[in-house]
């Protein structure tokens, strides 16, 4: 499996595409750590980042025929899988500790040069928003794994765009018809399929145990299991996908 | 992870038996599922009617206790007014779980949350309902401060973000 990972790493970061983007996206975080002292919210940018990361991570692979290549070898699919996911993580972890220094490197050098006063940055807080999307970059990591076992080329990332307004529209509908219980329905849809959990308030202790981090667990782990599940049920065509 | 293919055939080790290996989920998977649905299951037993009151740092108070707490320590009460239609309340709540607001509202006031429930039900309870009626409660978010006696101190209409809000806090008299 850590052959699989060192695989997925040497992939992406090999990509002169993926680095260029991802540059450009820890460019944009780091003025946002260094003006908020750490402790702004890392979110939006970030995901960006890992949908990049993650985008076509099992299909192009599959696409491209090597995977094929691969699955020749005694090595297990379920090895395959995870080692994307956990490449996946990894890529994402390095880019979000880039994204740090480099706002470190913003706050204590390139703003003073400017003349600028830059808010300290407070490392425990930091570490703590660090952790936070990286904790929440588990489930949509998981999300576009099991999208990318059956979803070819870049459509896992499509089908993870799409899934926000698909599971909202049991509840417009149910606005439009004035129908509660469809409306009930499809809250129930949403927070399950989508599930979203504050991990920086769990990280600081608040509701660890609540609903949310249960629906988030179940997510994860209904996302990964399903792609396991896809993906070694799949077969394989050479030269075509 | 490698309990989980520890679990998965070995195809150099066994033989082959794809219609097997593929169509049944290995054990420890189905243990994993089953250990997740469950934890799924208790998250929500012990959550029930807590939810409105489980966002953020802030320790929110149930709205019937309110004033009752505020009129013992003396403290004003903020009410935060939102519905959960409402995409804008959402990143006020990620404001509530910055440390830097939740200490000051927890030391300075006692919170209380407010979700309307007009669209989904039809109606609101009538604590609600009148809560909104006397701070004349239009959109949301809102986010109203009360004396323990319940007259109004100051009201913030609508997300303006992290900073006024902090500002809001620190001198809820002068809102906007």
């Amino acid at each position: 499996m850590i052959e699989m990972v060192r695989r997925f790493l040497r992939q992406r970061f090999s990509n002169v595409g993926v680095v260029i983007a991802l540059s450009a996206l820890a460019l944009l975080l780091a003025p946002q750590i260094a003006g908020s002292g750490g402790q702004s919210s890392l979110d939006g940018v970030s995901t960006l980042a890992l949908i990049i990361l993650a985008a076509g991570c099992v299909a192009r692979d599959a696409s491209g025929g090597a995977l094929q290549m691969i699955l020749c070898r005694p090595i297990r699919r379920s090895d395959y899988l995870l080692g994307r996911y956990l490449g996946i993580l990894l890529a994402f972890a390095l880019f979000l500790v880039a994204s740090a220094a480099l706002g470190i490197a913003f706050a204590r050098g390139i703003i003073p040069l400017l003349g600028g006063q830059a808010r300290p940055v407070e490392f425990a807080a930091l570490g703590a928003q660090l952790t936070a999307t990286f904790l929440g970059g588990l489930a949509t990591a998981a999300t576009i794994l099991l999208l990318s076992t059956f979803l070819p080329g870049y459509g896992d990332v499509l089908g993870f765009i799409l899934l926000t307004p698909l599971s909202a529209l049991p509840d417009v509908a149910g606005q439009v018809l004035r129908a509660p219980w469809l409306q009930r329905a499809g809250k129930i849809l949403r927070e399950n399929l989508l599930p979203s959990l504050d991990w920086t308030a769990v990280l600081h202790g608040r509701d660890p145990l609540g609903e949310a981090s249960g629906r988030w667990v179940l997510a994860v782990v209904v996302s990964l299991i399903a792609a396991l599940v896809i993906f070694s049920r799949r077969e394989f065509a050479y030269g075509q996908d | 992870m490698d309990r989980t293919d520890a679990a998965l055939p070995d195809p150099a080790a066994a033989p082959p038996s794809r219609s097997q290996s593929q169509s049944r989920l290995s054990p420890v998977l189905a243990w994993v599922l089953l250990a997740a649905v469950l934890f799924r299951i208790v998250t929500a037993v012990m959550s029930r009617g807590t939810g409105e009151n489980s966002v953020g740092l802030v320790q929110w108070q149930p709205r019937e206790r309110a004033g009752a707490l505020a009129k013992a320590s003396g403290k004003p009460i903020l009410y935060d007014f939102g519905a959960a239609w409402c995409e804008p309340c959402k990143l006020l709540d990620r404001d509530w779980a910055d440390p830097t607001v939740a200490a000051k509202v927890n030391g300075a006031f006692v919170p209380t949350r407010i979700t309307d429930r007009q669209r989904e039900d039809g109606r609101n309870p009538e604590d609600v309902a009148e809560l909104m009626r006397r701070f004349e409660i239009v959109g949301f978010p809102a986010v109203v401060a009360a004396a323990p006696d319940g007259h109004l101190l100051g009201k913030l209409e609508g997300y303006a973000g992290r900073e006024r809000l902090m500002r809001f806090l620190e001198n809820p008299t002068t809102s906007e």
